[in-house]
């Protein structure tokens, strides 16, 4: 299973990361932002996507599009601190599959991680 | 992209009008931190991010606050060396500010000392950085700029 | 694999939202009030180091105006624009930002090195993000974070502004919570 981390903070994708590789996900990618996720996601046929929002060159929101606008149902999760009703409510509108916001607790990101990920 | 040329002519402007000192670009990029060095900081939220850092000795800022504040340099306080360094990254910074695509807001102004300290700027890329000097004291000013 | 329905991804994130701000949620009466803010960003420190650390953090303290009597080896820098204009500043001693990284990363480290300094920033981040969310007032923008490091450093805020200092403790150290915030009259653009 190919999972798609991508954050500006390189602390927050190596959280991530960790949190993926308790739960047996070995295969994981950092992208910096969304302009180097979506060339990423190009590139490989990912199985799972955790995005920021605010990230520089392109958005979690505008990379969420592209990856729907290119017709892909992969599940995506955003990971933010954007959890204002309009903003989530925008998310939703752009094809995001769940949402968690920051900070969160580790075994929050396990759940959310549980859900989609079959090892 | 902010110009040498625009950091000399602000900084230039500043320090000649607050201090009536000139300022003059210098090559030399030797390490200020073994001059007890201060550095005021303000950042630019909006259609611009960024931030200004202006980064000079302990003695120019003693000479700077003497000046602003009209005191003897002796009689200058740790505390006015800060509220001049303050200041003087605020009007540089407004100045950058006007420079830069708006609309915008200028943050208050931060003001770091110590005997040894480092400063980082998250999600940022140094733009232009420019060493300079007054009253033949080290001065840099350094414009780094969001990466969105 | 489960898919949650749009609905159930906002009702998540609402009850999330106001189990986190049932309390101390600023009314309108009291979130112009600087203490309004102080007690926000209070709420969203001890959040933040909670869930993301697991370090429980205990306020001791407030001191109206700075706290000079520690030495700190780091701190996070977050400004506010907007309506209010505020600076506020999480204050480490070496100890409690290694364990934080060591909570964060799984790292062993016994110097404040990049990594270390990356969570402070990511850490100062999520408290102001967290009190922008509580304090709840209109077009406020966060800043990006600075992190200074440098044993005994101090950072400093204009005079014309008001400084409230929250003093926290924990088993890994005691750290300081700065809130500088400029009069109101003055912020408004």
């Amino acid at each position: 299973m190919k999972v798609l981390v991508v954050d500006d903070s390189g602390v927050m994708r190596k959280i991530i990361v960790r949190a993926l590789n308790a739960c047996g996900i070995k295969d994981t990618f950092e992208a910096r932002d969304g302009v180097d996720g979506w060339t990423q996601f190009q590139a490989t046929p990912f199985d799972l996507v955790l995005t920021d929002w605010n990230m520089p060159e392109m958005s979690g929101l505008e990379f969420l599009k592209e990856i729907r606008g290119s017709g892909s149902t992969v599940p995506v999760i955003m990971v933010t601190t954007e959890g204002e009703k309009g903003r989530v409510i925008e998310a939703i509108q752009a094809g995001v599959t769940d949402y968690l916001c920051k900070p969160f607790e580790q075994e929050d990101l396990q759940r959310k991680l549980d859900k989609y990920v079959a090892v | 992209m902010i110009s040498t040329e625009d950091i000399l002519t602000i900084t230039e402007n500043v320090f000649t009008t607050m201090i009536d000192s000139p300022v003059e670009l210098d090559n030399d990029e030797s390490d200020l931190a073994a001059h007890a060095p201060i550095t005021g900081c303000v950042q630019i939220a909006g259609e611009w991010s960024g931030a200004v850092l202006v980064q000079t000795t302990g003695d120019f800022a003693t000479q700077a606050a003497s000046k602003m504040l009209m005191l003897d340099q002796a009689e200058v306080c740790i505390e006015d060396r800060q509220d001049t360094m303050a200041e003087i990254a605020n009007m540089i910074g407004g100045n950058i500010k006007s420079l830069v695509p708006g609309p915008s807001t200028l943050s208050l102004p931060t003001v770091t000392t110590g005997e040894d300290f480092d400063i980082r700027i998250f999600g940022t890329t140094v733009e232009n950085s420019v060493a300079m000097t007054a009253n033949g004291q080290q001065l840099k000013v350094i414009v780094c700029r969001g990466c969105e | 694999m489960t898919e949650m329905a749009g609905q159930d991804i906002l009702a998540e994130v609402l009850q999330r939202n106001s189990s986190l701000f049932q309390s101390p949620r600023e009314t309108q009466e009291t979130k112009d009030l600087p203490e309004g803010i102080q007690t926000c960003v209070e709420a969203s420190t001890v959040q933040v180091f909670k869930t993301m650390c697991g370090i429980d953090l205990t306020r001791n303290e407030r001191i109206d105006g700075r706290c000079d009597a520690f030495n700190f080896d780091a701190s996070g820098i977050v400004t506010i624009t907007g309506a209010t204009q505020a600076t506020v500043a999480v204050r480490f001693p070496k100890q409690l930002a290694l364990a934080c990284t060591n909570a964060l990363l799984g790292k062993t480290s016994d110097r404040i090195d990049e990594e270390v300094v990356d969570v402070i920033g990511e850490i100062a981040n999520m408290v102001v993000g967290g009190a922008k969310e509580r304090f709840a007032a209109p077009n406020l923008t966060l800043g990006l974070p600075l992190v200074v490091t440098g044993s005994g450093h101090r950072v400093l805020m204009p005079p014309q502004v008001n400084i409230l200092s929250s003093l926290f403790s924990s088993a890994s150290g005691d750290c300081i919570v700065e809130i500088g915030i400029k009069p109101s009259a003055d912020s408004r653009e």
